[in-house]
Formats: C-alpha cells, structure tokens, sequence
C-alpha cells in the first residue's frame, strides 16, 4: 500500500471526478456540483502538503521534491480559486452539463500533476495529453455558441500538431540515450539539440510562447470564461514546471546553444504579445497576447541561469504572482457576464460596482508592474537582477522597454473602467464566491508585493530542489 | 541621529491613511454633510502631516544644531538587500515642506471639479502621500516605488475630472514617464548588483542604500556614464526639461486647477531633488562631465520657455510654458559643483513650487469666473475683482524674481554661483530674465487692465473665505522667505554639501553666513 502513497494526490483526483460520470444527474445540482470539485481539489492539495515524503524521493515515474510539490499546490490553488470565483457564472454561460464540466476540469487537472510530478519523459507526455485533450473539450463546453466550438477545435488541432513534436523529441531522446528518464547525459550531438528543439516547440505551444501563440488570442476569447480563469493559470503552471524540469535535467542548461533557443524565445514572446496587445479591444484578447508578453518574462529566470539557483527562483517568483493577476482579471470577466469581453463592456464599472472596478484595476496594475499591487513590480526586479547579474544586458534592456510598452495598452482598461461614463447604471451583482476569490487575488498581488520576503525565500529553496540530486 | 517618535514614515502614513478616511463616509445617505466631513478630514489630515513635519524638523534641530539628519531603517526584503530606509536632511527638508503646504493649500482651495466628492481630496492626500516618500526615502528601489506611485493619483485626478482630452493627455504623460524610468529601473538594479558583484556588501547581498552606494566608488567610466544618462533620462522628462517636456502642455492644458498646481508645484522637483540626492553622489565624475550640458539645457530651457510663454494665447498655457522657463534656473543651479547653485536650485525649487501653484490656483479662480482662459476675452478685471488682481500682482512680480520675493533669492543664488562655472550660459539665463519680466507683466496687463470685456457675461465674483486664506498663505510664504531666506538656506546648503559629496566646492556659503 506504500507504494502508492506517493500517486495519492493524483489518484483522489483521478478516481474521486470519476463520481461525476457516475453519479449522472445527482450531481447535477449546481452548488452541489462545485462544492464536490472543490472538495475534491482541496483534498489533491491537502495530501500533497500532508502526505507527500518529505525528503525527495523517486517512485516508478515520478519525482517527489520541493520543486514538484510546490508547482502541485501552485496549481491546485489556481484551480481552487478559480472554481470557486467563476462557479456562479457557470449558469449563465449554458455549459452543458455540469457534471462533465467539472469532471472534464479535474481530469486536466490531474494531467497537469501528472506532468508536474512526472520523471521520465513517457509519463510527462501522458500527463500532457491529459490535461490538454481535457480541456480541448472544455473550451467547447459552451455549445450554444459558435466561438466556443472553434476555439475547442482549433485548439485539438493544433495541440495535436505540437504533441506530434513533443513525441518526435521524445523518440528522439530515447533515440539517443535508450532510455527515457529525465536524466543529464554527456552530449550534445545534433540529434540532441534536435530533440530539445522539438520538445520546446511542444511545450512552448502549450505555455503559449511566440511563435506559437497563435492559438492563445483565439482560445482565450472563444472559451467560456470560466475555463479561461482555469487555464491561464493551471496550464501555464504545469508546462513551466516541465520545461524547467526538461531544461535543467535532462539538457543541463546552461549550454550555450540551449541559452541561444531560449534567449530567442523569450524576447520574441514579450515583443510581439506587447505589439499585438497594443491593437486589442478585446480585453480577453488583450489579456491573451499580455498572457504571452508574460510568459517571456518566466523564461528569463531560465535563460539567464548561472551556476546560481536565486536567478530561477526569479521567474518562479513572477509566475506565482502571474497566477494571481489573472485568475483575478478572468474572473472579474466572468462575473460580468459570459459575453462580457469588449473594452466598451467595462465602461464605468466603477458606478456599477465599486468592488469589480477596483478589484480589476488592481489586477492591471500588477501587469503593468506598477504600485500598489506590486506583486509584478517586485516580481521585475526580481527578474531583472537575476538578468543583469548573469550578464545578460541585451535581454532586460529590451525586458523593461517591453514592459514600459505595455503600460500603454494595460492602462485602457482601468481608464474606461474609472473615466467613462457607464453605458447603463444597473449595478453588477457580485456572487459571494466570486468576493470571495477576488478578495484573495487582491490580497495576494497585494500581499506578494509590499512583503514579499517568505515567498522569495520558498522560491529559493524550490528552485534549489529543480536539480535532481 | 535616530528618534523613536515620531517616525518619519508618518509623514506618509497620515495622509495615506487620510486618503482612505476620506472613502469611509463614501456609504452615508446625507450628501452634505458628507461633503463637508471629508473637506474637514482632508484637510485636518494635510495639516496634521505639516504639524509633524515641524515638530520633526524643530525637535531635531534643537538637539543637533543647524543640521538635520534623522533616519528611519528597517529590512524590508533582505533576500534582494532591498530596505525600507528614509532620511530627512536639509534637503529633504525643504521639499517636504514644499509638499507639505502645497497640499494644504491645494486641499484648502475651495473651487474644484464640479462632480469631484470624496474621491478629490482621498487622490490629493495620495499624491501628498508618495510624492512625500519620494523626498524621503533613500533606498533606490523604494524611491523607484514612490517615483511611479506618485503618478497614479495625479493621472487619476486628471483623468477623473479634466478637460476635453483628458484621456489622451492622460495616456501620453504616463507614456512619456513609463518610458523615462523603464531604464532608470534597470540601471537601479544595475547598481544593486554591481555592489554584491564587487563583493562590497557586508552580506554578499543585493544594495540599494544611496550612502553605501555611494561610499564605493566602483563604477568605471563607462558605466556611469550609461547608468548616469539612464538616470538623467528619467528625471529630465519629470523635471521636464527641453525637448523632453512633450507631456506637459497637454498635462497643464487638460488637468483641473488644482492638479495642475498639484503637478507643476511638486512633480518636477522630484527631479530636481534626485539629481542632487542620487546622481552627484553616485555618478560624479559623470556629472562633472555632463555639467556644461545640463547647464545649457537648463539655459537653453530658460529661454525657450519664456520664448514659447510669449506667444501664447490662453493663460494656462502661458503657465505651461513658463513653469519649464523656471524650472531652467534649477537645471542650471544643479548642473555645477557649486554649494551656492546647488542652494540656490533647492531654494528656488521651493520657491517656484509655492508660486507656481499659488498661479494656477488664481488663474484658475480667474478662468472659472470669467468662463474663458484667453487673453482675448478676459480684460480689465481689475475693477472688478480687486481681490484676485492684487494676489495675482504679488505672485506675478514673484514670478519675475522682484527683490523681497523668494525667487529673488533663488535665481540670484543661482546666477552667482554658477556664473564662475559657466559664464556664457548664466548669460543666457539673465536674458531670460528679462523674457520672463517681459511675458508675465504683459500677461497681467492684458488680463486685470485694458478695455473691460464687458460682452463677457459670466463676470462672477471675487475669490473670498477660505480661499482668500489660502492664497495669503502662500503670499506670506513667498515673501517671507524673500526677506527672512537665511534659515532655510542655512538647512539646505550643508546637506547640499555632504549630498552631493566631497566633490563640491564648499565656496560660499560661508562668505554669505549661511551657516549658522
């Protein structure tokens, strides 16, 4: 029975959403419905916390340290408070059936474990194609509307496209070393280099980094915005924990071609998500090209690395607070209806509802990096200290000319929120769920920022546990 | 020198939590009363942080002699060597106190937007709030929070209850700053961990401290030249000075009257202040080469400014542009190693501070009684609003530097010292002089004498109550320092001095007794 202690948080989820497919309509009360997915979601996270062995282990397929486990409950969080804030918009949005909504998203959560925890290749590509053929069906769950079809499919097409890259990578790997553990060796051949292009072209599609962000706008916009708030989050949290995990172990970054590829990457992301955000009325969209300018910025952490661990804590650092920012912005979304999306629909929030208006400024404050949800800002000198002090003066250069940029597109929001008058005065009614998550995202981006001293020091030592020993 | 109580973060504090007072009745069913409450907490906040300002200043100075030097140090993220560090000197001081009055004064002033509530003095005691710290605090980092906080409250009062094209003129000054101190953030991270590199922290960390910054001495050449400009950048749009000054007429033309005042009094000094506090001793060298420069910016902004403030045609405008003529002086008086400049620019920062806001408040209640900002249709209001025209008289002969007045005191400082610097350009300066003698009495001619536009029908009344108190006020502070300028100056030139670090020439300040 020991054997499987290390599979607890995984297996609860896996076989505890199997209750929805079961029970069929008993569960499809909807406050029934939630509160069994959180309960479900908070018992993933109580075991990880609680069961877990503490020292680093190595079970069949998994990997067991502070780096895995804090990227775990990173993610059970996310999912956690983005159920509980967007539940009550569920309604609205005419998903389905509840049930499999809820079972479609603890599926892909349980993916996004898998992929988490995993430390061999075959269970890491397993735990990707969960997660994402999950919520392949998820983003179509609206289907009543158009949009929300499209995205579902555009996004199975091209994410099988990726997977096809990330396996070529992987058969490649296995290829070269006969085996597939994620583990260091001494080459770096052309078919190594090949195969580390391949699985970064597979994982970067699924954090959506430029050039493979084409997916990102639509998506973001087409799903329901409920598996958004979902998404932005939980997704980016377990691809990242992959591709550091990849990057570090199994390709022992800093290698200099590695560092070129990633370099590239990052500057590509922040350039052209900034540029294309620059030109959005959408404010899902928007926040669909800054999630990609965002995601340029986690790469630094990993592009700069030295022979220090504080420079990657940097970027685990930001993408915590990442988590934050737009879970709250999504959920504000959410809460203001399922066709809530244009700028012109946030117009004079403020009158509607205090709250929102305040709550959602907050949040793009933080983006933009600025006072008082400093949550982004500190995240930024994190960031570009762990820069400048591996040396890398191009890349925060054109880091922070970036996010000078993005102020200007970020500022839109707050401006017709707070500055124009409201198109009708009918205020916006804030479930108490929804309160309840938004509280928690403000006090975080807050919170982070003005102390943000434990959360720099647990980065530091998950960063540190990144290496296997 | 270290006190107990009370500490200097409650020259922040206060009006912060002020500002959040002032959302508390936001819930109340009586609108006047509710009004009125928060006009009294506003102010009782602003006037309270001056209280404690004083009593600071007077229970320091009275244990240590002329020279303040009051810290307050705690750790705040010691992973990254950041601290939660502020300092007042003299120099603080002095722009503390600017802060400090002009917020009361601006809070005081009765006339604002018409659907501004609560939410006016909460943004107002915000912006007193951070643009305080940023006179306070000597952590780079935490100096780089309270430098772009400060813009929030100002743009959102802008934003909020400004002209016309308000969002655009929002948009662009937040375009212009972001983009002034996106490198000047990097460069302060630069530092950071030039001082762990060279291994000169006592914890191998990251530091941001400007004294142990400072006392390292390990930039080369290079480098402070890069980080120097960097720096410069950030501040010569905040100051502004020319050609970086893009944001400001639409800023002055968009904002209400008492942002405007609110923004010309205090933002720039920030920048004006950080050249002093953060460059000279960080970068010297750098700022020894760059002084003939800076000198001919500030020169060349004196009369470009006052050039531009001639041809205008509306008298905020006219404002504008003679803010940035001012402000030149200042340039100038910071851009050589000269105690009795760099005195001279503090003073006259101060100075111009309390004018230029004084201006704004009055022309406002001009343009908002008379209904119209041009020249064209205003006229002859001497008659009728005796009141205003004799505050706007003193503040105008102010503004020209009249004996008696403290930019006499200011400019004259200025010229002096760096007339043994920078000969030619302190000539130019003393052309603008003239220019601006030239603009500003002719501006006063053209409004309070002349035919009366008597087609105007919306002539209202005088200013009276409140803001009559207001802007005597600032009258008896005008002229006050004019006369009595020793004993700020005796603040100001010693911290000026151990700022700006051995470098400067102590030349004068003693040949002119400042130095008690």
């Amino acid at each position: 029975m020991n054997a499987l202690v290390p599979f607890a948080p995984v297996l609860a989820l896996s076989l505890g959403s199997l209750g929805y497919l079961v029970s069929g309509q008993l569960l499809e009360r909807a406050r029934l419905t939630s509160l069994f997915a959180l309960g479900l979601i908070g018992a993933a996270a109580y075991l990880i916390v609680g069961l877990l062995p503490t020292a680093p282990t190595v079970p069949h397929g998994f990997i067991i340290n502070d780096f895995s486990k804090f990227f775990a409950i990173l993610a059970c969080l996310g999912a956690f408070v983005s159920v509980i804030g967007t539940a009550s918009s569920l309604a609205g949005e005419k998903i389905g059936m509840l049930s499999e909504y809820y079972f479609l998203m603890l599926t892909s959560l349980c993916g996004a474990l898998v992929m988490i925890f995993a430390s061999d290749f075959l269970t890491l590509f397993i735990g990707v194609e969960v997660a994402s053929l999950a919520l392949y069906c998820l983003c179509g769950a609206r289907v009543t509307k158009e949009t929300s079809s499209e995205a579902a499919l555009k996004y199975f097409l091209l994410g099988c496209v990726s997977s096809a890259f990330m396996l070529f990578g992987i058969a490649l790997w296995y290829g070269v070393t006969g085996g597939l553990v994620i583990a260091p060796i001494n080459s770096s051949g052309p078919l190594v280099i090949l195969s580390f292009v391949l699985m970064m072209v597979g994982l970067a599609f699924k954090i959506g980094l430029a050039p493979f962000h084409l997916w990102v706008p639509d998506v973001y916009q087409g799903a329901p915005t409920s598996v958004t708030t979902y998404m932005s989050c939980v997704v980016k949290v377990a691809a990242f924990a992959a591709l550091f995990k990849i990057a570090l172990n199994a390709f022992l970054l800093p290698t200099e071609w590695a560092v070129g590829i990633l370099w590239f990457l990052s500057v590509l992301a922040m350039t052209v998500g900034n540029l294309a955000a620059l030109q959005q009325r959408s404010v899902k969209r928007m926040l669909a090209y800054s999630s990609v300018a965002q995601a340029g910025y986690m790469l630094i952490g990993l592009v700069v690395l030295g022979d220090t661990t504080s420079v990657l804590a940097s970027s685990v650092f930001y993408l915590t607070g990442y988590c934050a920012m737009t879970i709250g912005a999504f959920t504000v979304l959410s809460v203001l209806g399922p066709d809530a999306d244009s700028v012109d629909d946030l117009k004079g929030l403020v009158k509607r509802s205090p709250f929102l208006a305040i709550a959602m400024t907050l949040f793009f404050l933080a983006l933009a990096g600025l006072p008082p949800s400093m949550a982004g800002l500190m995240g930024k000198v994190y960031l570009f200290t762990g820069a400048l002090s591996s040396q890398f003066y191009g890349l925060a250069i054109i880091a922070v000319l970036n996010s000078a940029l993005a102020c200007a597109y970020y500022f839109r929001v707050p401006a017709a929120m707070l500055f124009q008058a409201p198109p009708t005065s009918e205020p916006v009614r804030v479930s108490v769920f929804s309160t309840f998550a938004l509280t928690f995202c403000v006090a975080a981006v807050v919170g982070i920022g003005v102390y943000p001293e434990p959360l720099v020091e647990l980065c530091e030592a998950v960063a540190s546990a990144a290496w296997r020993q | 020198m270290t006190i107990a109580w009370p500490p200097l973060s409650s020259l922040i504090v206060i009006p912060a939590l002020g500002a959040l007072g002032c959302l508390a009745p936001w819930f109340s069913s009586k609108i006047d009363t509710k009004a009125r409450f928060v006009r009294v907490w506003a102010l009782g906040c602003s006037i309270l942080t001056l209280v404690v300002l004083a009593a600071i200043s007077r229970a320091a100075t009275l244990s240590h002699g002329a020279v303040l030097g009051l810290e307050e140090a705690h750790q705040w993220i010691p992973s990254l060597g950041i601290t939660y560090h502020l300092e007042l000197d003299g120099l603080s001081f002095a722009f503390c106190l600017l802060t400090a009055v002009i917020s009361l004064a601006v809070i005081g002033w009765s006339a604002k937007p018409a659907s501004a509530g609560a939410g006016w003095y909460a943004l107002l005691l915000l912006g007193e709030s951070t643009v305080m710290g940023a006179f306070l605090a000597t952590d780079l980092v935490l100096f780089y929070i309270f430098f772009e906080a400060m813009l929030l409250p100002v743009l959102g009062a802008m934003a909020l209850w400004g002209g016309a094209q308000r969002l655009n003129a929002s948009l662009r000054f937040l375009i212009y700053t972001m983009a002034g101190s996106a490198l000047m953030f990097l460069s302060i991270l630069y530092l950071g961990w030039n001082a762990q590199a060279m291994g000169h922290t006592l914890d191998g960390n990251f530091a941001f401290e400007i004294t142990t910054l400072a006392s390292m001495k390990m930039l080369t050449t290079t480098e402070e030249l890069v980080l120097g400009l960097a720096f410069l950048l950030a501040f010569a749009i905040k100051i502004p000075m020319v050609p970086f000054h893009g944001w400001l007429p639409d800023t002055y033309r968009e904002a209400p009257h008492g942002v405007a005042a609110f923004t010309a009094a205090l933002l720039g000094k920030v920048g004006i202040y950080a050249i002093i506090r953060f460059m000279w001793p960080l970068f010297p060298n750098f700022m020894a080469e760059a002084g003939p420069y800076l000198a001919a910016a500030g020169a060349v902004a004196i009369v470009f400014g006052a050039l531009v403030a001639m041809a205008q045609r509306d008298l905020r405008s006219l404002l504008a542009y003679s803010s940035i003529s001012h402000l030149g002086f200042c340039v100038l008086g910071v851009a050589g190693i000269s105690t009795m400049a760099m005195t001279g620019a503090v003073f006259q920062a101060v100075s111009h501070g309390l004018i230029t806001a004084a201006l704004f408040l009055t022309v406002g209640a001009i343009i908002d009684r008379q209904g119209s900002r041009e020249f064209d249709r205003l006229g002859g209001l001497a008659r009728s609003i005796p009141l205003t025209a004799f505050f706007l008289m003193i503040f105008s002969v102010a503004a020209v530097a009249l004996p008696l007045t403290s930019s006499f005191v200011g400019e004259f400082l200025i010229l002096v010292g760096s007339w043994k610097l920078f000969p030619e350009w302190t000539t130019v300066a003393l052309l603008g002089v003239v220019l601006g003698a030239v603009y500003t009495l002719t501006a006063y001619l053209r409004t309070m004498f002349g035919p009366l536009h008597a087609a105007d029908p919306q002539t209202g009344g005088d200013i009276r109550g409140f803001d009559v108190i207001v802007l005597a006020g600032l009258a008896a502070a005008i002229i006050g320092l004019g006369i009595f300028p020793a004993d700020l100056l005796g603040m100001i030139s010693p911290a000026v001095e151990v700022a700006a670090g051995p470098a400067i020439v102590a030349d004068s300040s003693i040949a002119l007794g400042f130095s008690r």
